[in-house]
């Protein structure tokens, strides 16, 4: 009989520019956190340990192995999974299966990135090798650039402006500020992000989430043993996964993300839940373009309607759904492999009725969305106070 | 440098199976490649047709090029690592042909600030210096 899976513990590190510390120790940090975020659980009763990570980005290749031997976990089952900037997301639903399937009891899963090590231009190198190698990367194609195309294609259609771009920012700084593991503590108006050096015309300097350093831990555990050890188990009512588009040319609407749709709408069904029910969401905001793409093919806003949404600040705790109120990818910064399991730190935080920094969000349901690649992967979970 | 490695301002492989698309390029023509088995014309060109699953593509010339419409487009401003600096800011977009197939390339002949969606392109090989090439769209 497959089990419920609930998540009984998280913990995450400051993101940011980390020259204290490499891969593993990064790592370890998150999971030291959510291990004394679990009650009852220590080291020896995890049975599978899975690492969200991308790599290119450090000379890390094992960063599975590598923290399974400095956490002393060796010889328990362990590997990395890679879905580019959803992979910790994707590690998260693979933990869920390896319980749901009886593998394991108790699954710890590690998003973990260290990207300062390279420069912004080299980052952006490693990231066109995550856009289609042979005719679009050649020819500069940058991630802002995979988001500028999708930018141009929604304000054309829909008639949004940069200043509402902008304002996804705005809110972004107001949480961020708020959030002390977040690497952006500074608030930001309209003009600032207006201001901001150009990247990839629509989108400027402050539309785009920057490269950071840092890890999360999410313990994932059986029904049997999460309503043993803990009395705030926050569950996994659903998952959902797609790929999309590697090449820009193969989109078939600009203004829409498939795997987006496609993921969260999997995610929703299989909690048997409706969009509207979702309360606090935390999206990928790689860039301000994303968060309005995001609110329309998450269900939570009709097309065209997403960039209403931010003006009229419905996104905002308070208003019809709280989205990326931690500061998203925005304001914490996107150590690509951590964000998934940070996404998932903040919704588990708040459904359990804790706070992240100051931040609170009343909320019983919500749902975590990572996107990797320019478009490539969609990985969302579903997660509840009730089981 | 292999006929893979010539496309475009930075090299990310060596090999594909598409390579005699480059070499075209060098020609100053654009193809595509049509599977022999079911007919389905692939541009840009593939190896591989997904629809029949069969390895046997012939090479054709393209020439539906002519009246494609813009997408989208952006304008680079930073200069990626192994680019070089001096060809940004670089106008780029994506676009549609008649026939339904898109590409993405730079664009060229056209001020920054009069890109629209909409506006009709042509696509066109163009050489590049050191032995490079690629293709470009252009106003039509």
């Amino acid at each position: 009989m497959s089990s419920n899976v609930a998540i009984v513990g998280v913990g995450m590190t400051k993101f940011g520019k980390r020259e204290d510390a490499d891969v593993k120790e990064l790592g370890f940090e998150a999971l030291k956190a959510a291990l004394e975020d679990a009650p009852n659980v220590s080291p020896k009763d995890i049975e599978m340990l899975l690492t969200g990570y991308a790599w290119g980005y450090t000379a890390t290749r094992n960063p599975t192995g590598e923290l399974a031997e400095y956490a002393q976990l060796s010889p328990i089952p362990g590997f990395d999974v890679h879905a580019q900037c959803a992979s910790s997301t994707a590690a998260v639903i693979t933990g869920w299966s390896f319980i749901r399937s009886g593998f394991a009891k108790v699954v710890a899963v590690v998003g973990v990135q260290k990207m300062s090590e390279l420069s912004g231009r080299e980052v952006q190198r490693v990231m066109g090798q995550s856009a289609d190698s042979s005719l679009e990367a050649p020819l500069g194609m940058t991630m802002p650039t995979a988001y500028a195309l999708r930018a141009i294609a929604y304000m054309d259609k829909y008639g949004a402006t940069e200043e509402d771009l902008a304002l996804v920012r705005v809110k972004s700084s107001e949480y961020a500020s708020r959030n002390p593991f977040a690497m952006f503590r500074q608030k930001f108006t309209t003009e600032d992000v207006m201001k901001s050096r150009p990247i990839s015309y629509p989108l400027k300097l402050l539309d785009c989430a920057a490269n950071a350093d840092g890890a999360a831990a999410v313990i994932l555990a059986s029904e049997e043993v999460a309503t043993k050890i803990t009395d705030t188990p926050v569950w996994i009512k659903g998952v959902g996964l797609a790929t999309g588009q590697q090449t820009v040319r193969g989109v078939p609407d600009l203004t829409t993300f498939t795997p987006t749709v496609e993921a969260t709408r999997m995610a929703y069904r299989n909690a048997g839940v409706e969009p509207s029910q979702v309360q606090v969401a935390e999206t990928h905001d790689c860039f301000t373009i994303s968060e309005i793409l995001d609110y329309e093919d998450m269900g939570f806003f009709p097309r065209g309607e997403g960039y209403r949404a931010i003006r009229e600040g419905q996104t905002y705790v308070g208003g019809r759904v709280a989205v990326n109120v931690s500061g998203g990818l925005l304001g914490r910064g996107h150590p690509v492999g951590a964000t998934g399991a940070a996404q998932i730190f903040g919704i588990t935080r708040w459904l359990r009725g804790d706070a992240v920094g100051d931040i609170r969000v009343p909320a019983e349901l919500g749902v975590a969305y990572t996107r990797g690649g320019v478009g490539t992967y969609g990985a969302a979970v579903v997660l509840s106070r009730r089981r | 440098m292999t006929e893979i490695e010539k496309f475009g301002h930075f090299a990310f492989i060596r090999h594909s199976g598409i390579s005699k698309y480059v070499e075209a390029l060098e020609q100053g023509k654009l193809t595509a490649t049509r599977c022999r088995k079911c007919g389905s014309v692939y541009f840009p060109p593939r190896k591989f047709c997904p629809k029949c699953l069969a390895d046997d593509m012939e090479w054709i010339e393209y020439e539906q090029a002519g009246e494609g419409r813009l997408l989208s487009y952006s304008i680079l401003y930073l200069a990626v690592a192994g680019f070089d600096e001096k060809e940004f800011p670089a106008p780029v977009g994506v676009a549609q042909f008649p026939d339904g197939n898109r590409v993405y390339a730079r664009i060229e002949g056209v001020a920054p600030d009069s890109l629209r969606v909409g506006m009709r392109v042509k696509l066109v090989p163009k050489a590049l210096p050191d032995g490079r090439v690629t293709h470009v769209l252009q106003p039509a």
